[in-house]
């Protein structure tokens, strides 16, 4: 995002949103801050409810252990979800859930987090076996899009509550039938989002809700990816990679190289579980049939992001297009877009659908997503676009917020101006005086200030820790007291939902050139109504 | 909305002063801890930054103001800018008066006072010396003993001719050119501490230009000896020399740190002593405490360039100045002289 920008400039950005999240908090608009001086710091249990589990973990089991999982388990937090069980077809990925991936920090694999304890962890290929199991209280799902529904559906029938990656389900109808279950079942049903659970998100939004930035009318949210650079093998793989498959031309992760562990033990299975072939089981987010393309893998979650800015409203249309414009036979072939670029009308807070439920029809904001797979200049984001200002939010790391040039006010350009809070104790130094004349004397040289405030190093929280913690926190609840009065998790069903009809009507707008008007009875898990495209109720057979 | 509703945003709560002071004693309960917010923006080729006590209401919206005055003056100051009043003044004043706007007039004329009371260690008219060396804009050089000769006698201060009716400056020598870079960031200081003042009534808070230039309001609450400054080594920044306290008052700094160069294995620092063409020695860094910070900051190169003996001196006469001066030879004590509250 925010092309436009210096590294100072970002800084100066960040520490302006840290500036103004503070003075909201010191106000009570926020129940609290992660960093900076003057402000109690306040964890994220706090912000989002829920407590310790005494001692008392959830006893889970991960159904698909591939790359999210390994990320899920590299985050999650074994005082609230212990992992007691792990299911995968692939014996390659049930190799790399223990061992952890050498090349991704953020993969560190059971051995190194549980040590001995790791091999007291059940290993599963068949998920229906995992269900049998009468000690495992809850499961993860985090499997290829297609069969979510399936999964999470059988989960809950057989006792399970239930966080399944997004996207929900692969068509609105199975989000419908998942949210149908969680409520006979009385199973939670919890999807992985996790912007919601997001610290940096939650303030942004009340920042956002203060008015700082002005009218809001335009959203830009991107996720642009060069995937075009030649493939390039490991040059001493732990597996061999199969040759029965064709090899990656481009270095993509949605189009990974076929290990010949994967292909032996699967080349006859893979139907049973599902899959065409073990190319669809591996490289399942190129096709129609298993995933949902680039809106439902990225789309997804920056649309969620801004219906989470406005309110956690819902789009009244969208239109777009989308195209298989730089892949093609023998290079990284695929069913899906490779570049996709869609226009929606969301309701401003004054609509009658907004936020505030007003009387403005005119009150829209006008959202654009693109992703695509052939330039990767910017970084991946959302940008907020007031009248008096703009709001940020880069990699889900960072937020920054500007001003907007005041014409009737000389001065510089508003991105130049730094805000920061600084604490020392009594009689110390508020200033290291120096001698400055000409160059030299920069912003480096200025001590405690914008670096202090805006805690810069640590990196954020994207909320995948704290969306398992609470997920955890809400089963032990649940289960002990009378089910209504506990708050569904931030991101139940029904938000979720929600997220799944944007990116799969932004598909069949372009697939049909047309605009799509978004129905509010597709929105309504009671109602059988659902996106056009979407008549097949085919929950597929695992 | 205000645009600066953006940072500060006031219409939220227009106590937010009260009550966010009230928490800070809470969330603080040592409350002789300081907190500060501090507002940046570059200007005048370094950084402007206005601190007032976290809490303060409206802090953000002030300093916005106060920062926007500074852009202001370095538009009309600079000699970077082409079309600044200053460059103007340079252009013309040696072909006939120039009418100045009245506040640089009365800048002018303070410094051409300071220049006489310094005996010409300080010297605005010197812009062409200053060029000579290639301090300008480079490349930096080492002219000739001649070059040096022939220019020291083209400028000084007492060729300023002003006219206090008329608020005009007339040139009595061609070629000079005026630089306010010794004494502009200290002016521009002193505008934003008035504004503060008597715009917002707001009396406690600190504002440095490149932290070489600072002003200091009342005291923060519970900090009685005022605001504290650290003072450190110029070549050694983890070397703190000394704890300054500021109330009402203002410091400049002049060391030799920063825009020196090496020439034939000699050093030269920026800081050229109007007196004889050369960069100024002795002295390593002079920190000088004044009630303005235009006199502190031209006060400051002054005795940068003058050294002890006189700043010694000058302090018998102005008591209301105060000098710390850390010579260049290590084994020189350092000297403080004057009206300074200071800790070791
Ligand atoms: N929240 C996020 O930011 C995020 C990021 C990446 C992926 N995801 C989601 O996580 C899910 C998995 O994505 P991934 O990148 O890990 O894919 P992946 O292909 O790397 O891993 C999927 C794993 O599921 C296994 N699997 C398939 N069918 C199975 C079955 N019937 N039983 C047991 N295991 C089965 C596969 O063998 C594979 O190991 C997807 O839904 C994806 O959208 C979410």
């Amino acid at each position: 995002m925010a092309m436009d920008l210096t590294a100072e400039q970002k800084e100066q950005g960040k520490s302006n949103f840290q500036n103004v999240s503070q003075e909201l908090s010191r106000r009570g608009f926020l129940k609290g801050l992660s960093a900076g001086a003057g402000v109690a710091a306040i964890t994220p249990a706090v912000y989002f409810g829920y407590k310790s589990m005494e001692g008392n973990p959830v006893r889970a089991a991960l159904i698909g252990c591939g790359d999210e999982g390994g990320i899920l388990v590299g985050a999650h937090n074994p005082e609230y979800l212990k992992f007691t069980a792990i299911c995968d077809i692939r014996p390659y990925n049930r190799d790399r859930i223990m061992e952890g991936d050498p090349k991704v920090p953020l993969r560190p694999g059971f051995k190194k987090l549980y040590g001995a304890e790791s091999k007291d962890i059940k290993v599963f290929t068949d998920y229906k076996k995992v269900l049998e199991d009468k000690s495992i209280e809850a499961v993860v799902i985090a499997t290829p899009l297609c069969n979510h529904a399936r999964i999470a559906i059988d989960a809950m029938k057989a006792g399970k509550h239930v966080l399944c990656e997004k996207l929900m389900a692969w068509n609105v109808s199975q989000c419908k039938e998942m949210i149908k279950v969680s409520k006979e079942t009385q199973k939670i049903l919890s999807i992985g989002h996790q912007r919601h659970y997001s610290m940096l998100y939650s303030h942004a939004f009340e920042v956002l809700k203060s008015g700082v930035i002005g009218d809001v009318k335009h959203i830009r949210a991107l996720w642009h990816r060069n995937n075009s650079w030649p493939f390039v093998a490991d040059a001493a793989p732990k597996f061999p990679i199969a040759k029965e498959y064709p090899a990656p031309k481009y270095r993509d992760g949605w189009y990974p190289p076929i290990y010949q562990v994967d292909h032996d033990e699967l080349k006859e299975q893979s139907k049973m579980f599902g899959f065409k072939s073990v190319e669809e089981l591996v490289r399942w987010r190129l096709y129609n049939e298993t995933g949902g393309g680039l809106m439902a893998e990225l789309g997804s979650h920056q649309l969620d992001a801004c219906s989470i800015f406005l309110g956690k409203v819902h789009p009244l249309s969208v239109s777009g297009v989308g195209g298989k414009i730089f892949y093609g036979t023998d290079r990284n072939d695929r069913d899906s877009d490779d570049s996709v670029f869609v226009t929606f009308e969301f309701p401003g807070p004054n609509h009658p659908k907004g936020m505030n439920q007003g009387s403005d029809k005119d009150d829209i904001v006008v959202v654009t997503y693109s992703s695509l797979n052939t330039n990767g200049f910017e970084q991946y984001g959302e940008c907020v676009m007031g009248s008096r200002g703009t709001m940020i939010v880069e990699a889900e790391q960072s937020v920054m917020l500007y001003n907007e040039k005041d014409p009737s006010k000389k001065s510089t350009d508003p991105k130049s101006t730094s805000i920061s809070v600084t604490t020392t104790p009594g009689n110390k130094p508020v200033l290291d005086a120096s001698s400055t004349w000409g160059p030299g004397g920069g912003p480096s040289a200025v001590g405690g200030g914008a670096a202090a405030a805006t805690g810069a190093g640590t990196p954020v929280s994207r909320g995948y820790k704290e969306e398992m913690e609470d997920f955890a926190y809400k089963i032990r609840v649940w289960d002990k007291s009378s089910k209504a009065e506990v708050d569904m998790p931030r991101c139940h069903g029904r938000v979720a939902m929600a997220d799944a009809i944007i990116a799969l009507t932004s598909n069949i707008a372009m697939k049909k050139k047309q605009r799509i008007d978004f129905k509010e009875s597709w929105f309504d898990p009671t109602s059988a109504e659902v996106p056009d495209g979407d008549t097949v109720p085919r929950i597929p057979a695992v | 909305m205000d645009r600066r509703n953006l940072i500060s945003p006031a219409n939220i709560s227009h106590n937010a002063g009260l009550i966010s002071s009230a928490l800070n004693s809470v969330l603080n309960p040592n409350t002789s801890e300081l907190s500060l917010i501090h507002i940046k923006r570059r200007a005048m080729a370094t950084d402007f930054e206005v601190s007032f006590p976290l809490g303060t209401k409206d802090a953000v919206l002030m300093a916005e103001e106060c920062l926007d005055l500074i852009n202001m003056l370095e538009n009309q100051l600079s000699v970077y800018i082409e079309k600044s009043e200053m460059v103007r003044i340079n252009q013309n004043a040696a072909k006939s008066p120039v009418k100045v706007e009245p506040h640089l007039f009365n800048l002018l004329q303070k410094a051409k006072h300071l220049s006489h009371e310094t005996s010409r260690g300080f010297d605005i008219t010197s812009g062409k010396l200053v060029k000579l060396w290639g301090f300008f804009k480079g490349p930096k050089r080492v002219p000739s003993d001649s070059e040096i000769s022939n220019i020291l006698s083209t400028f000084g201060s007492e060729s300023l001719i002003l006219d206090l009716d008329k608020k005009s400056v007339f040139f009595n020598k061609p070629e000079i050119e005026i630089n306010l870079g010794a004494i502009g960031k200290g002016f521009a200081l002193d505008r934003v501490k008035k504004h503060i003042i008597n715009k917002f009534g707001i009396s406690s808070f600190m504002i440095h230009g490149g932290k070489s230039s600072i002003v200091c309001g009342d005291s923060p609450i519970d900090q009685p000896k005022g605001w504290p400054i650290a003072i450190n080594h110029p070549w050694q920044p983890n070397h703190r020399i000394a704890i300054i306290f500021l109330k009402n008052r203002a410091l400049g700094i002049s060391a030799a740190t920063y825009n020196n160069f090496e020439f034939n294995g000699i050093k030269y620092g920026h800081i050229l002593n109007p007196i004889t063409g050369y960069p100024a020695k002795g002295v390593a860094t002079c920190v000088v405490a004044a009630p303005d910070a235009t006199s502190a900051d031209a006060l400051s190169t002054a005795f940068f360039v003058l050294g002890i003996n006189a700043a010694i001196q000058y302090c018998e006469n102005h008591k209301e100045t105060g000098i710390l001066i850390l010579p260049e030879n290590e084994k020189e004590q350092v000297l403080v002289v004057g009206n300074l509250v200071v800790e070791f």
